[in-house]
């Protein structure tokens, strides 16, 4: 009998032998000869007992998806009409800054804008804030997201709709949050932030000599790290509660020295109460792609051995790299979305896609409606309405069941599942592209590869300690 | 009738729009509601995503009360930031001189403060009516017995005039047929169900004597849902005796022909993380009396028949009596939502979708959508069967 049907993905681990069935979405444990078997496509009478017992509970089926669609397609005039989460205000397309990873900055790139002058009217803002509310209505909670350029060159703006809010709609659950380089941040800001809970969301990129090498002024090309510095310090001195509100986030370029980029967020005394987030340059649309040198390689892989160590609770968190320790966070989400579930649906589409639109909603300064901020704002295909029409649910309609354009690869695809896919990586600007999307499917299949590896070793090591050392393994943070 | 404006609109006054004619006491003429929840100028009936009703939801509550002759205010979720606002509402009307119907229950602070406000003669707290005042105290619970009539009482008194301790902690039998709406969670139609079931009774000529699942059920002329059933300073032995207290002292006042009990919240926990209140209410009730027939609510859901065997065989094993209707709704958990926000997240989905899925039951098992105006007479004719049947047996 061949096995070749079976829907699962194969582990062979340094500690044993896994099989991941994508029906049940469970990962289980199973013998070296089982292991071979499956892999050789071989039954032979030794395996078959332990096969026939996974059999009977509901593993190893061969069942895939006759349709790949979107379960919340039928649903999504509703999701759209009712339940916005967030949206987004690109209030300004200025920018004091001139950032050489940043992809406006491209001056000959067709895939995404330039940096321009475009600021957004004041009754386009206010009619945002309309918008939000009324399609909000299933919505316990709203956030009310201000994005540029940098949206502080635009701060009467921002004071405008967030008092047009309080003053109009005092009964709705709003929260308020803000992307900004922290350069313009003073008194008369951070009161105003504090005043009306928001939560910033502050991009410092490292060290100086690492910040500065990317993140310089438009007017005179010097590096923006001393005020940044300054203000921080501000901040942290003036507002000290209000500092673990503020996030930073670090946007690594895999060439740069790691160490010392995570070095200096372990020991900026000024960040110590503040997330700190961090993502590798998005090249998707830009020509230069990213390249990973090995000392970054090298470096990040030990920052995160130190974090897994962490998680068996045989490191002390102070001295785990707070950029590394994000990796938990991808174990800790599989985690959650294992479960038990008999088979796969007739009809589903991979995972991966937001509902576009409903989650965070840019709207630009000419009143678009996009998915989100990271998308190309040229792209024609990304464009889901705007202020004056509304949405246009076709064009959403098309983004949400991007995988439909994948149809055969994804029914047969093992990472069914946990794709970290969406419409993005299809976006050829004025069409989808089924071979664009395509080629990243090997970064998805790595990725929740090494998830799924990372899941198992941590959580089989947990258990050879207790074995053979005969203690519980006392904190960490993976159950 | 007082002519009203209802305030503030939300998905729990919808009911009130829906039955309207069904309420003795309030005509609605405006209705109304904060510009922040996001449903000015929407249909009431779109809410749900119902049928529309022909009742626009406005946001000038003080333009709309010059045309109306009070307040009505009724049930809402919302936190303690909410219930300022409201309050603030309340003040203000009450300071032009309008009336205020309030079916909302306050905390005995919140009633404090409104009480203080000028022209609070004006605030006519509702939600404890007469009605619902004369049950919705401690004297079942109490078991002291004070509310029982004398000539019922001395059936169990001994010649010293002392009443029996048998008597004490013991369910008396109700004669009259029980019928329950309860359902699977909160949020499925469950009040609704209650609401066209008394209707279509009443139009047919029985008496109907109600306790409704809400505790503003006696806007619509029916019992509140006993207050006594939450408070933690009664025991769940008290609670069950003072239910079944209750449920005869309205068979003897009232010699219905059936008395229908909605029982707040849901049947059953969804998993260990969300426990759904253990369906608590539904089992004191179950202890409580002895049910006759069973109209099970549920949300939207595509399941095979077995899934249904499931829910009745828990029901008759947990309460004592099987699902002889089930009811479904246009609502739904979404779990992945749900799981992520770790708390349960529910959706509208349209009709179409409830009625494609309730195709697959015809002749196999009786379920209506919550949303077909067939509902009470399908289900009423089932009751009539099935109660019909049992009044053939006679047992002397």
């Amino acid at each position: 009998m061949k096995h070749s049907n079976y829907h699962i993905r194969l582990f062979k681990m340094p500690i044993g032998y896994y099989c991941y069935d994508v029906n049940t979405n469970s990962i289980i444990k199973v013998s070296e000869k089982l292991f071979n078997s499956l892999m050789n496509n071989e039954l032979n009478a030794e395996v078959k007992y332990e096969l026939d017992q996974l059999k009977q509970n509901g593993f190893l089926k061969e069942k895939r998806p006759t349709k790949i669609e979107h379960p919340y397609l039928n649903n999504l005039k509703y999701y759209l009409s009712n339940k916005l989460d967030k949206i987004t205000l690109q209030v300004t397309q200025k920018c004091n800054f001139r950032c050489s990873y940043c992809i406006y900055s491209e001056s000959t790139n067709d895939l995404q804008r330039s940096h321009a002058n475009n600021v957004m009217k004041l009754e386009d803002a206010l009619k945002s804030i309309d918008f939000l509310i009324s399609n909000s209505c299933d919505s316990d909670s709203v956030d009310l997201g201000f994005y540029g350029g940098e949206p502080l060159l635009e701060f009467d703006l921002i004071k405008s709709c967030v008092e047009y809010v309080k003053s109009n709609y005092p009964e709705k659950k709003m929260t308020f949050s803000i992307t900004t380089n922290g350069t313009i941040i003073n008194k008369e800001i951070m009161d105003f932030f504090v005043k009306y809970n928001f939560y910033p969301l502050i991009s410092i990129d490292g060290p100086k000599h690492i910040h500065d090498r990317h993140r310089r002024f438009a007017a005179n090309g010097k590096g923006t790290f001393p005020i940044l510095e300054k203000n921080i310090m501000f901040m942290k001195k003036n507002y000290p509660d209000f500092m673990n509100q503020i996030s930073f986030n670090a946007v690594i370029n895999p060439q740069d020295d790691f160490s010392c980029t995570d070095k200096f967020f372990n020991d900026f005394e000024e960040l110590k109460d503040s997330m700190v987030r961090s993502a590798v340059i998005d090249d998707m649309y830009s020509f230069e792609k990213n390249f990973f040198s090995d000392s970054y390689i090298e470096s990040n892989n030990y920052e995160i051995f130190k974090a897994y160590l962490y998680a068996l609770g045989r490191y002390e968190r102070s001295k785990v790299s707070r950029i590394a320790i994000q990796n938990l966070d991808d174990i800790i989400k599989l985690k959650s979305f294992l479960g038990v579930s008999n088979e796969l649906p007739e009809s589903m589409s991979h995972s991966g896609p937001c509902v576009p639109g409903q989650s965070r909603l840019l709207v630009t300064t000419s009143g678009e409606f996009f998915p989100c901020e990271r998308v190309s704002e040229l792209s024609s295909v990304m464009k889901i309405g705007n202020l004056h029409d509304g949405f246009d649910f076709d064009a959403a309609s098309k983004i949400l069941n991007i995988a439909s354009i994948t149809s055969e690869e994804c029914k047969n695809c093992w990472v069914i599942n946990h794709c970290i896919q969406c419409a993005k990586h299809a976006d050829n600007i004025d069409s989808f592209s089924k071979e664009l999307k395509l080629s990243y499917c090997k970064l998805s299949v790595s990725t929740i590869d090494s998830t799924m590896r990372s899941y198992i070793a941590l959580k089989e090591i947990r258990c050879m300690y207790k074995d053979q050392i005969g203690e519980e393994i006392e904190g960490g943070v993976y159950g | 009738m007082v002519d009203v404006t209802l305030y503030p609109f939300s998905l729990e006054a919808l009911p009130l729009i829906r039955h309207r004619s069904m309420l003795s006491n309030f005509n609605i003429l405006n209705v109304v509601s904060p510009k922040g929840l996001g449903l000015t100028n929407k249909d009431c009936g779109e809410v749900d995503l119902g049928e529309t009703l022909g009742f626009n939801i406005i946001s000038d509550l003080y333009g709309s009360l010059e045309e109306t002759n009070g307040l009505l205010l009724v049930s809402y979720e919302g936190d303690e930031q909410f219930d300022q606002l409201i309050i603030s509402t309340i003040e203000r009307t009450l300071q032009l001189g309008i009336k205020v119907y309030c079916f909302k229950k306050y905390s005995e602070k919140q009633l404090e403060k409104i009480r203080n406000m000028e022209n609070s003669d004006l605030f006519i707290y509702g939600i404890y009516s007469e009605i619902t005042s004369f049950y919705d105290n401690s004297d079942y619970v109490l078991n002291d017995l004070k509310w029982m009539d004398p000539r019922t009482l001395n059936q169990y008194t001994n010649n010293n005039n002392i009443i029996l301790d048998t008597f004490r902690n013991r369910i008396l039998t109700i004669n009259t047929p029980i019928l329950v709406v309860n359902g699977i969670s909160e949020r499925c139609d469950k009040f609704q169900v209650q609401l066209e079931i008394r209707k279509q009774l009443k139009q047919d000529g029985y008496r109907v004597s109600q306790i409704g699942s809400r505790q503003d059920a006696n806007i619509f002329g029916m019992y509140s849902y006993p207050n006594f059933m939450f408070d933690n300073e009664y025991s769940e032995s008290q609670k069950i005796i003072g239910f079944n207290r209750m449920v005869y002292e309205i068979e003897r006042k009232e010699k219905p022909d059936i008395i229908i009990i909605g029982i707040p919240g849901g049947t059953m926990k969804f998993s260990n993380g969300f426990t759904n209140n253990f369906g608590i209410q539904a089992y004191l009730v179950s202890n409580a009396l002895l049910v006759d027939y069973c109209i099970h609510c549920i949300n939207y859901i595509e399941k095979e028949v077995h899934y249904y065997q499931m829910i009745n065989d828990t029901c008759k094993y947990r309460f004592g009596y099987s699902v002889d209707y089930f009811c479904m709704s246009n609502t739904h958990v979404n779990w992945t939502e749900t799981i992520q926000l770790e708390k349960v997240i529910r959706e509208f989905v349209d009709s179409s979708k409830v009625n494609k899925a309730l195709s697959k039951y015809k002749n196999k098992i009786p379920i209506i959508s919550t949303k077909n105006v067939e509902l009470a007479y399908a289900v009423i004719e089932n009751v009539k069967t099935k109660l019909g049947e049992e009044e053939n047996i006679v047992v002397i």
